[in-house]
This record gives structure tokens, sequence and C-alpha cells, in this order.
């Protein structure tokens, strides 16, 4: 794993709850990608990604979060992002106006319940 | 000569540490020359020069998402036909009160390169800078941000 990152999951109420440590950018989203993609398998109807403790979040890291929005739809699953406003992570994806496009939520219970 | 003052186990990495803590330098300049791998140091370099002068916080963000931004394009398109990695520099100055970012590579810019995350991460650099201008040539392409600054007194 890239020590850029570190990624834990575990499933909580039927959903898969990634909590994301790190700096997501070009070299890295690969990997955060392709981690949330295998989590996805299971029985898990909802795939949750906290990005709160994020300290940098790039447009190679937006596209990824797209990318999974599409690839876990076509298989029946949402993503989830949880982010609070104030976050670095929060500022890039509100900049980019994704917000529009994925699910975002303020915490973690906010998006466990949605 | 400049080894006979300094001790052994200085590097020259741990006396500009020491001149940067007590003087802020008004010029920052880095290079990436490993690739992708290469861009969260400078990154972080650029974050703890502004920090040092008292930058406020979202700022800093701001700056490093225009700077990492810059960088990354330039190690992912400008040396699309190279063996190895390219090297990438980023330059930043301050001046009354204006952060100016220079990021230049020596590769070739690919106008006909597909649009994606290329093209938001332009859109990015321009909504947290108040100018970005780029410039490229047979020799490469230079992309110039500038944004006021605000600064805790």
């Amino acid at each position: 794993m890239s020590q850029l990152l570190t990624m834990e999951s575990v499933e909580q109420d039927g959903s898969v709850i990634w909590t994301v440590r790190g700096e997501i950018d070009l070299a890295s989203a690969p990997e955060f990608e392709r981690s949330v993609v295998a989590g996805g398998d299971g029985a898990a109807r909802s795939v949750v990604v906290d990005l709160d403790r994020v300290a940098y979040l790039d447009s190679a890291g937006l596209a990824s979060l797209v990318r999974l929005h599409l690839q876990l739809g076509q298989r029946g699953r949402h993503l989830k992002v949880v982010v609070a406003d104030g976050t670095v992570a929060r500022s890039t994806i509100t900049l980019a106006a994704l917000d529009q496009v994925i699910a975002v939520f303020e915490s973690l219970d906010g998006a466990l319940v949605a | 000569m400049i080894a006979a003052t300094v001790p052994e186990a200085s590097s020259d990495d741990v006396c500009l540490l020491m001149v940067h803590r007590l003087v802020p330098s008004q010029t920052l300049a880095v290079s990436v020359l490993d690739g992708a791998a290469g861009l969260a140091a400078a990154r972080h370099a650029l974050r703890d020069w502004l920090a040092d002068f008292g930058v406020v916080g979202g700022t800093i963000d701001d700056a490093v998402l225009a700077a990492g931004e810059a960088l990354a394009n330039a190690v992912e398109h400008a040396y699309l036909d190279a063996a190895e990695p390219g090297e990438v520099q980023l330059a930043a100055t301050v001046a009354d009160g204006v952060l100016e970012l220079i990021v230049s590579d020596c590769g070739t810019w690919r106008r006909d390169a597909a649009p994606g995350p290329r093209g938001r991460g332009l859109a990015l650099m321009r909504l947290v800078m108040d100018e970005v201008v780029l410039a490229s040539s047979d020799a490469g392409t230079r992309v110039t941000m500038r944004r006021s600054l605000e600064v805790r007194s």
C-alpha cells in the first residue's frame, strides 16, 4: 500500500464503510479506487467512503469517485461519500460541483440512515 | 570551502531548513524527478513554505491544490513519449502580497489529449487562483498562477 494512503473497512448495517486517511492524488488514486471496488463485491448494498481525514484530494481522486459511483451503480450498489463541511476534501468536491453527482453526507450517521 | 565550516553530520538539507525557519525565503524552488511518486513531497514543501509566511489555512489549501494539479498534469502528460519521468519544476514567490506559482516542464504539450482529469484539474486551478496562464512551446509548458494573499498579522 502506498505510503500516502491508509484505508480501513468495516461492515455495519448492510454497508461497507471505508475510512480513508492520507492523500488521494495521481499516485494514490488508482489504489484507492481498486480497494473500494474490491470491497464492493459482498452482500452490502451501500459503500460508504469517509474522507473526513483526507488531507489532500485532487482531480485524479475526483475522477476515481465518479468512476466508483458509476461502477457500483451498475452493480446495484450505492456510493455514499462522508465528508464534513470545512474539510479539504469537501472543498475540492464542492469546487468541482461533484456533490451534484454523487451522494455527499456531513456525517457517517447521516450516510448510514439515508 | 563550505565543507570546512559545516560539521560532518550536517547535510545541505539541514542547513537549508535552519535558514528557512529564521527568515522565510522569498522564493521556493522544488523539482519533481520521479513522476507521480514525487508529487506529495513537492506539495508538502509548498505547504510548509506558505505556513512560514503566516498565510491562512484556506489559502494554503487552495495554493497547494492549484500547484498539485499543475504538477500532476505535467507529470502525467508532458513526458508521455519518454522512457522515464522527466523533470517538473515548481517555483513559488511572494511579492507585494501576491503569491506566484510557476510549474514548468520540458515535455510536449498535447493539444489533442482527451479532456477528463486534465480538464477538471485546469478548472480547479482557475477556481482557486486569481489568474492562470498557460504558455507552451517546443521547449515545454509553463503554467503561471497568481493569487492575492491574506497574511495573518
